[in-house]
């Protein structure tokens, strides 16, 4: 917010993006309580972008394949995934990628920050070493030249006294230091592209604050583009330039945050919204909230089972179109969406 | 002066109550320092504060789960303390607790019948008939649909699996609940149900409610008073709306000014606190909220600050810059 985006509205363009996810599939074989094998349907069909430079909200309820967007990003899936479709990085496709080769964008080009900043460091090893290996990773610098990158990334993510924060094991360190710390591992290598994967979710409102004031700010002066997985619509309409909305390993909606929180098109991104700002005593009825069955693939929209509005068409999955002539970056996927 | 409710009048009272705990160094842990608050029957009270502030150790004091190192808890007039095991085994069905993560708070093994019906076989001598009776009607008021009664909790989803941990605490008909960040683990679309549901309880049942949340906007919606904590001590207190709308507490604006509105053309003037909230063992002498105050000054490093109240008596801080037109009253706790 004290931050502006550097490029304006037509950023969601594909042409312009530096991540282009499409239609991804992704599916995990499991046994059920008789033994069959079934696939939970994690992802159904992604179709996601990050403009250069543009802050992107990735928001959806638990199980709506958030987190497991950002882990195919990456390449983390677990061997047992199946997957299919392309994620295109710099119009290389990440999926396509192993080994050494994919060593070169981790961790370099797309730096990655975990939900738990205590899991994603190692318990036995000084902060400080652990970046140095990080920049040694991926540069030619020596060892007293990373030493000071370090000691430089430190201090500019907040740390007090970096010299010795250094010598610090993470135990040593509270749940916002450590945060801090691990977003210093993210950026240290200037990436292009920051996955944020709930950054503050552990963390007290007050430090959340202070968090995300300072990832916003790293990530506008490195000229980077950020995808930042949260459930918090305050985060995304306080920090975000565009956003998008999953439910059920699918993108339903999404746009400029402007635009979709002034003009939500999709059932459930409109029952989001003033869920969030629902009062008790409004006329808000109760709603259908069952977790979307994933084992189960179905031709139809994935939202109709819960959707208020849901009519015969709706039994066809709906196709992406944009929203206005006037703003195609604003995108829905939904047969009732009012499109003039 | 006080304008405080008499003691006889409320179903609780925490009266200059303090835990401390021994974690093995030289100094114990003070978890909750000096802290009094009363909660009238049907009355429903937010305690917010960030991790480590004492909200948990407060609410388990409350109904007798933890004993308190310094002051008194009476329930009803009665002091837990001293009170012979098999009335506060009695007294235990009239006060209950709801926890952040239903998960771990039912048995796995269990039907959610079965697990609704516990509290009966416990607390009431209904017959196998009317106990099974009881549990439909329950789950109806809870929205369960009746054929989740025969199923597991990892057969569930989050939201419902609180809806069955309300009903568990509800079916004693008790006085008191208190209800430990009860929808933090739950999706926002999930959360408002539940919220609407114990609104709904609160009116039909009038049950009080001690509400530990670190979510303001839920406070708000759902409670008549508000109790801030930081570092163990109550700063600030007194009816929501006075509270929210003036806060008078630095520690309650940073804490108000740090919510995000999920309203991208508000755009929240943010009052930002510098660093952490300090541990419980390395406290600071003066005020406990010294070390990230913005308007600190040296004399608020020698002793904790009194509580002072407002003319109407109601809406208490506890800060050594706050407006003495404003706050012109001490009270019983300075």
């Amino acid at each position: 917010m004290n931050h502006p985006a550097p490029t304006s509205a037509k950023a969601l363009d594909a042409a312009n993006a530096i991540l282009s996810i499409r239609g991804v599939h992704l599916a995990f074989a499991s046994r059920d309580m008789q033994g069959a094998v079934r696939h939970a349907h994690v992802l159904n069909g992604v179709d996601l972008d990050v403009g250069l430079g543009r802050i992107v909200g990735l928001i959806g309820e638990t199980g709506a394949g958030k987190s497991m967007t950002a882990t195919a990003t990456i390449g983390l899936l677990p061997p047992s995934a199946e997957v299919t479709g392309k994620i295109l990085f710099e119009g290389v496709d990440l999926l396509s990628l192993q080994g050494a080769a994919l060593d070169k964008v981790r961790g370099a080009r797309i730096g990655f920050i975990a939900q738990n900043p205590r899991a994603a460091l190692e318990p036995v090893t000084r902060v400080g070493d652990q970046l140095v290996r990080l920049i040694r990773a991926h540069s030619s610098l020596d060892a007293k030249a990373a030493r000071a990158r370090a000691i430089e990334i430190l201090e500019a993510v907040g740390i007090p006294d970096p010299q010795a924060r250094y010598r610090a094991y993470p135990h040593e360190l509270s749940g916002g230091m450590a945060q801090r710390v691990v977003i210093a591992m993210a950026l240290v290598n200037q990436p292009q592209l920051v996955i944020a994967d709930e950054p503050t979710t552990g963390l007290d409102v007050t430090v959340q604050a202070q968090v995300l004031d300072l990832l916003q700010q790293l990530v506008r002066a490195q000229g980077a583009a950020a995808l930042i997985i949260t459930h918090d619509l305050g985060i995304v309409a306080q920090y975000c330039d565009d956003m998008a909305i999953m439910f059920a390993g699918r993108v339903v909606e999404r746009g400029p945050v402007a635009q979709v929180f002034a003009d939500p098109q999709h059932p459930y991104t409109r029952r989001l919204i003033a869920a969030s700002r629902a009062r008790i005593g409004s006329a808000l009825t109760s709603m259908k909230s069952d977790p979307p069955d994933l084992f189960r693939q179905t031709k139809a929209c994935v939202y109709a089972d819960r959707c208020e509005l849901a009519a015969a068409v709706c039994q066809t999955a709906p196709v992406e179109k944009p929203c206005t002539p006037a703003a195609p970056a604003h995108r829905v996927q939904c047969h009732l969406a009012q499109i003039p | 002066m006080t304008a405080m409710t008499p003691p006889e009048s409320a179903l609780l009272h925490l009266d200059n109550v303090t835990r401390s705990f021994d974690v093995g160094g030289k100094r114990p842990l003070v978890a909750v320092r000096n802290v009094s608050l009363q909660i009238r029957p049907g009355e429903v009270v937010g305690l917010v504060g960030e991790s480590g502030s004492g909200k948990s150790t407060i609410g388990r004091m409350a109904i007798a789960l933890l004993p308190p190192t310094g002051g008194r808890v009476t329930f009803d007039g009665s002091d837990l303390a001293t009170m012979a095991p098999a009335d506060l085994r009695r007294l235990r069905q009239r006060m209950q607790i709801i926890f952040q993560d239903p998960w771990g708070a039912l048995n796995p093994r269990h039907t959610i019948g079965r697990l609704m019906e516990e509290p009966l076989l416990l607390h009431t001598t209904l017959t196998a008939a009317q106990r099974r009776k009881e549990v439909i009607t329950i789950a109806q008021r809870m929205q369960l649909g009746l054929s989740l009664l025969d199923r597991y909790p990892a057969q569930l989803s989050g939201g419902q699996l609180q809806r069955v941990c309300i009903g568990r605490a509800l079916a004693t008909k008790p006085d008191l609940l208190v209800l430990d960040e009860p929808t933090s683990s739950l999706d926002v679309s999930v959360r408002a149900g539940i919220l609407q549901l114990l609104d709904t309880l609160r009116r039909e049942t009038g049950v009080a409610m001690l509400f530990i949340s670190h979510d303001l906007e839920t406070i708000h919606a759902l409670c008549d008073r508000v109790v801030v904590l930081y570092l163990g001590c109550e700063v600030e207190s007194g009816p929501v709306d006075a509270v929210f709308k003036n806060p008078a507490h630095p520690y309650t604006q940073a804490l108000l000014s740090a919510q995000l509105s999920a309203d991208p053309t508000v755009k929240t003037r943010r009052q930002q606190l510098q660093g952490e909230i300090p541990s419980p063992l390395a406290a600071p002498s003066g005020c406990p909220f010294s070390t990230r105050c913005p308007i600190h000054e040296a004399r608020c490093d020698s002793g904790l600050p009194p509580l002072r109240a407002d003319v109407s008596g109601v809406h208490m801080a506890r800060c050594l810059r706050l407006a003495p037109d404003q706050f012109p009253l001490a009270t019983e706790h300075a």
